[in-house]
Protein backbone atom coordinates (compact mmCIF):
# COMPACT_ATOMS: atom_id res chain seq x y z
CA UNK A 1 0.00 0.00 0.00
CA UNK A 2 1.54 3.40 -0.80
CA UNK A 3 2.10 6.03 1.85
CA UNK A 4 2.79 9.78 1.87
CA UNK A 5 6.15 9.73 3.25
CA UNK A 6 7.91 12.85 4.60
CA UNK A 7 11.03 13.63 3.11
CA UNK A 8 11.67 16.63 4.24
CA UNK A 9 13.51 15.17 7.39
CA UNK A 10 16.28 13.85 4.63
CA UNK A 11 17.02 17.80 3.54
CA UNK A 12 17.39 19.42 6.78
CA UNK A 13 20.15 22.11 7.06
CA UNK A 14 21.29 20.84 9.68
CA UNK A 15 22.30 17.72 8.50
CA UNK A 16 23.70 17.78 4.84
CA UNK A 17 21.54 19.85 2.86
CA UNK A 18 21.70 23.12 1.67
CA UNK A 19 19.27 25.87 0.76
CA UNK A 20 19.02 26.57 -2.66
CA UNK A 21 17.43 28.90 -5.10
CA UNK A 22 16.00 27.57 -8.46
CA UNK A 23 15.76 30.57 -10.99
CA UNK A 24 16.04 32.82 -8.35
CA UNK A 25 13.08 31.96 -6.14
CA UNK A 26 13.68 29.83 -3.07
CA UNK A 27 13.82 26.63 -4.03
CA UNK A 28 13.85 22.59 -1.41
CA UNK A 29 16.79 22.20 -0.07
CA UNK A 30 19.41 20.29 -1.59
CA UNK A 31 22.34 17.79 -0.78
CA UNK A 32 25.26 18.96 -2.70
CA UNK A 33 28.00 16.56 -4.15
CA UNK A 34 31.24 17.38 -5.99
CA UNK A 35 32.94 14.31 -6.95
CA UNK A 36 36.20 14.39 -8.68
CA UNK A 37 35.84 13.26 -12.45
CA UNK A 38 38.59 12.60 -15.22
CA UNK A 39 37.52 13.93 -18.35
CA UNK A 40 38.57 12.50 -21.71
CA UNK A 41 40.91 10.23 -19.70
CA UNK A 42 43.28 13.61 -19.15
CA UNK A 43 41.34 16.52 -17.90
CA UNK A 44 40.83 17.00 -14.04
CA UNK A 45 37.89 18.15 -13.30
CA UNK A 46 34.46 17.85 -10.83
CA UNK A 47 31.02 16.85 -11.40
CA UNK A 48 28.56 18.61 -8.90
CA UNK A 49 25.16 17.58 -8.22
CA UNK A 50 22.66 18.30 -6.20
CA UNK A 51 20.04 15.55 -4.88
CA UNK A 52 16.74 16.87 -4.27
CA UNK A 53 12.53 15.89 -3.41
CA UNK A 54 10.95 15.87 -6.99
CA UNK A 55 7.99 17.63 -5.84
CA UNK A 56 10.68 20.79 -5.42
CA UNK A 57 12.02 20.44 -8.59
CA UNK A 58 9.02 19.43 -11.17
CA UNK A 59 8.83 22.41 -12.83
CA UNK A 60 9.55 23.10 -16.92
CA UNK A 61 11.89 25.54 -15.50
CA UNK A 62 14.61 23.77 -14.00
CA UNK A 63 16.70 21.96 -16.78
CA UNK A 64 18.61 24.93 -18.34
CA UNK A 65 17.51 26.66 -15.58
CA UNK A 66 19.94 28.19 -12.88
CA UNK A 67 20.44 26.74 -9.48
CA UNK A 68 22.17 28.66 -6.74
CA UNK A 69 23.52 27.09 -3.58
CA UNK A 70 26.21 28.27 -0.83
CA UNK A 71 27.22 31.53 -3.39
CA UNK A 72 27.32 29.38 -6.79
CA UNK A 73 25.64 29.58 -9.63
CA UNK A 74 25.13 26.29 -11.89
CA UNK A 75 23.11 25.58 -14.83
CA UNK A 76 21.17 22.18 -14.46
CA UNK A 77 22.16 20.19 -17.35
CA UNK A 78 19.74 17.40 -16.38
CA UNK A 79 16.96 16.14 -14.19
CA UNK A 80 17.51 12.66 -13.24
CA UNK A 81 14.60 10.76 -11.06
CA UNK A 82 16.26 8.23 -8.83
CA UNK A 83 14.60 5.13 -7.66
CA UNK A 84 10.98 5.56 -7.15
CA UNK A 85 10.62 8.99 -8.30
CA UNK A 86 10.47 10.43 -4.82
CA UNK A 87 13.71 12.60 -5.24
CA UNK A 88 15.96 13.11 -8.00
CA UNK A 89 20.05 14.32 -9.12
CA UNK A 90 19.94 17.55 -10.92
CA UNK A 91 23.26 17.38 -12.87
CA UNK A 92 25.33 20.54 -12.67
CA UNK A 93 27.38 22.93 -14.86
CA UNK A 94 29.20 26.18 -13.77
CA UNK A 95 28.22 28.98 -15.06
CA UNK B 1 73.75 9.72 -30.27
CA UNK B 2 70.44 11.53 -31.88
CA UNK B 3 67.47 10.72 -30.41
CA UNK B 4 65.03 8.60 -33.02
CA UNK B 5 63.87 10.61 -35.74
CA UNK B 6 60.18 10.03 -34.58
CA UNK B 7 61.60 11.92 -31.38
CA UNK B 8 62.62 14.64 -33.05
CA UNK B 9 59.32 14.66 -35.70
CA UNK B 10 57.84 14.86 -32.50
CA UNK B 11 60.19 17.67 -30.69
CA UNK B 12 59.70 19.95 -34.57
CA UNK B 13 55.87 19.43 -34.86
CA UNK B 14 55.91 20.67 -30.80
CA UNK B 15 58.15 23.88 -32.03
CA UNK B 16 56.29 24.81 -34.61
CA UNK B 17 53.01 24.41 -32.79
CA UNK B 18 54.38 26.43 -29.75
CA UNK B 19 52.79 29.84 -29.75
CA UNK B 20 49.75 29.45 -31.68
CA UNK B 21 46.81 32.38 -30.95
CA UNK B 22 44.67 29.88 -29.39
CA UNK B 23 46.91 26.75 -27.35
CA UNK B 24 49.85 29.24 -27.08
CA UNK B 25 53.04 27.79 -25.02
CA UNK B 26 50.12 25.37 -24.03
CA UNK B 27 51.38 22.33 -25.91
CA UNK B 28 52.25 18.93 -24.02
CA UNK B 29 54.55 16.44 -25.60
CA UNK B 30 53.96 13.00 -24.15
CA UNK B 31 52.12 13.88 -21.54
CA UNK B 32 51.03 10.85 -19.19
CA UNK B 33 47.82 9.83 -17.92
CA UNK B 34 48.79 10.06 -14.34
CA UNK B 35 49.37 13.98 -15.00
CA UNK B 36 46.56 15.09 -15.71
CA UNK B 37 45.43 18.79 -17.39
CA UNK B 38 44.74 21.35 -14.91
CA UNK B 39 41.79 24.16 -16.04
CA UNK B 40 44.87 26.40 -15.93
CA UNK B 41 46.66 24.32 -18.80
CA UNK B 42 43.70 24.74 -21.41
CA UNK B 43 43.24 25.06 -23.79
CA UNK B 44 45.70 23.33 -24.96
CA UNK B 45 48.06 20.39 -27.44
CA UNK B 46 48.87 17.38 -26.50
CA UNK B 47 51.67 16.00 -29.27
CA UNK B 48 52.56 12.30 -29.48
CA UNK B 49 53.11 9.54 -31.96
CA UNK B 50 51.41 6.74 -32.49
CA UNK B 51 51.76 3.75 -35.23
CA UNK B 52 54.62 3.58 -37.52
CA UNK B 53 54.84 1.83 -40.74
CA UNK B 54 58.24 0.69 -42.54
CA UNK B 55 58.89 -0.58 -46.10
CA UNK B 56 62.07 -1.70 -47.43
CA UNK B 57 63.05 1.39 -50.33
CA UNK B 58 66.54 0.07 -51.36
CA UNK B 59 68.80 -3.63 -51.14
CA UNK B 60 71.79 -3.48 -49.28
CA UNK B 61 71.42 -5.43 -45.84
CA UNK B 62 71.65 -3.07 -42.33
CA UNK B 63 72.00 0.08 -44.11
CA UNK B 64 69.31 -0.45 -46.46
CA UNK B 65 67.11 2.61 -46.79
CA UNK B 66 63.55 2.39 -44.67
CA UNK B 67 60.61 3.90 -45.86
CA UNK B 68 59.18 5.22 -42.91
CA UNK B 69 55.09 6.51 -42.41
CA UNK B 70 54.56 7.73 -39.12
CA UNK B 71 50.98 8.68 -37.67
CA UNK B 72 51.71 11.97 -35.97
CA UNK B 73 48.92 12.71 -33.68
CA UNK B 74 47.98 16.12 -31.86
CA UNK B 75 45.03 16.10 -29.87
CA UNK B 76 43.19 19.87 -29.28
CA UNK B 77 41.71 19.99 -25.91
CA UNK B 78 39.40 22.82 -24.52
CA UNK B 79 36.42 23.19 -22.00
CA UNK B 80 33.34 25.37 -21.74
CA UNK B 81 30.06 25.81 -22.83
CA UNK B 82 29.17 27.22 -25.96
CA UNK B 83 30.12 27.18 -29.65
CA UNK B 84 33.35 24.94 -28.44
CA UNK B 85 33.26 23.31 -31.68
CA UNK B 86 34.39 26.61 -33.55
CA UNK B 87 37.03 26.70 -30.93
CA UNK B 88 38.30 23.07 -32.17
CA UNK B 89 38.40 24.27 -35.75
CA UNK B 90 40.17 27.15 -35.12
CA UNK B 91 42.61 24.60 -33.02
CA UNK B 92 42.34 22.37 -36.40
CA UNK B 93 43.15 25.73 -38.53
CA UNK B 94 45.99 26.64 -36.47
CA UNK B 95 47.78 23.52 -36.38
CA UNK B 96 47.33 22.65 -40.01
CA UNK B 97 48.46 25.75 -41.34
CA UNK B 98 51.55 26.03 -39.17
CA UNK B 99 52.59 22.70 -39.79
CA UNK B 100 52.14 22.84 -43.65
CA UNK B 101 54.44 26.11 -43.59
CA UNK B 102 57.49 23.17 -43.55
CA UNK B 103 56.16 19.72 -44.42
CA UNK B 104 59.60 18.40 -43.63
CA UNK B 105 59.38 19.92 -40.41
CA UNK B 106 63.12 21.32 -40.81
CA UNK B 107 64.28 18.48 -43.22
CA UNK B 108 63.47 15.19 -40.97
CA UNK B 109 60.49 14.63 -43.42
CA UNK B 110 59.59 13.72 -46.62
CA UNK B 111 56.48 14.80 -46.31
CA UNK B 112 53.92 15.80 -43.99
CA UNK B 113 49.87 16.11 -44.62
CA UNK B 114 46.51 15.57 -42.90
CA UNK B 115 44.89 12.30 -42.77
CA UNK B 116 41.56 12.05 -39.90
CA UNK B 117 40.59 14.20 -37.92
CA UNK B 118 37.88 12.72 -35.16
CA UNK B 119 36.08 15.16 -32.54
CA UNK B 120 34.76 14.21 -29.18
CA UNK B 121 32.83 15.72 -26.24
CA UNK B 122 32.29 14.63 -22.46
CA UNK B 123 29.45 16.46 -20.75
CA UNK B 124 29.57 14.85 -17.55
CA UNK B 125 31.63 17.38 -15.51
CA UNK B 126 31.18 21.29 -14.29
CA UNK B 127 32.64 22.31 -17.21
CA UNK B 128 32.25 20.14 -20.85
CA UNK B 129 35.87 19.00 -22.11
CA UNK B 130 36.60 18.71 -25.73
CA UNK B 131 39.06 17.19 -27.84
CA UNK B 132 39.80 17.40 -31.69
CA UNK B 133 42.67 14.46 -32.72
CA UNK B 134 44.23 15.57 -35.57
CA UNK B 135 46.54 12.75 -37.47
CA UNK B 136 48.92 13.86 -39.48
CA UNK B 137 50.64 11.25 -41.83
CA UNK B 138 54.46 11.50 -42.10
CA UNK B 139 56.97 10.09 -44.27
CA UNK B 140 60.54 9.62 -43.48
CA UNK B 141 63.79 7.42 -44.27
CA UNK B 142 66.75 6.51 -42.77
CA UNK B 143 68.96 3.76 -42.50
CA UNK B 144 67.82 0.66 -41.06
CA UNK B 145 71.12 0.82 -38.84
CA UNK B 146 70.72 3.92 -37.86
CA UNK B 147 67.04 4.98 -37.10
CA UNK B 148 68.27 8.40 -35.41
CA UNK B 149 69.67 10.03 -38.85
CA UNK B 150 66.93 11.44 -41.30
CA UNK B 151 68.08 10.68 -45.20
CA UNK B 152 67.52 13.25 -47.71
Amino acid sequence: MAFDEDLSVFFDEDDFAVAATLNGTAAGNVIFDRDYLRQLGIVEGANPVALGQSADYDGTDVVNGTLALSGTSYTVRSREPLDDGAVLLLQLEAQ
Amino acid sequence: MANHVKTQIRDAAATACTSLTTTGARVYKARPDDRPLQASELPCLLIYTDEEVQEVATLGGPTRRLTRMLDLMIDGIAAGSGDIDATLDTIAKEVETALAADATLGGLAKDLYPTRQEKERDAAGETPAHRIRMTFAVEYHTRQNAPDAALA
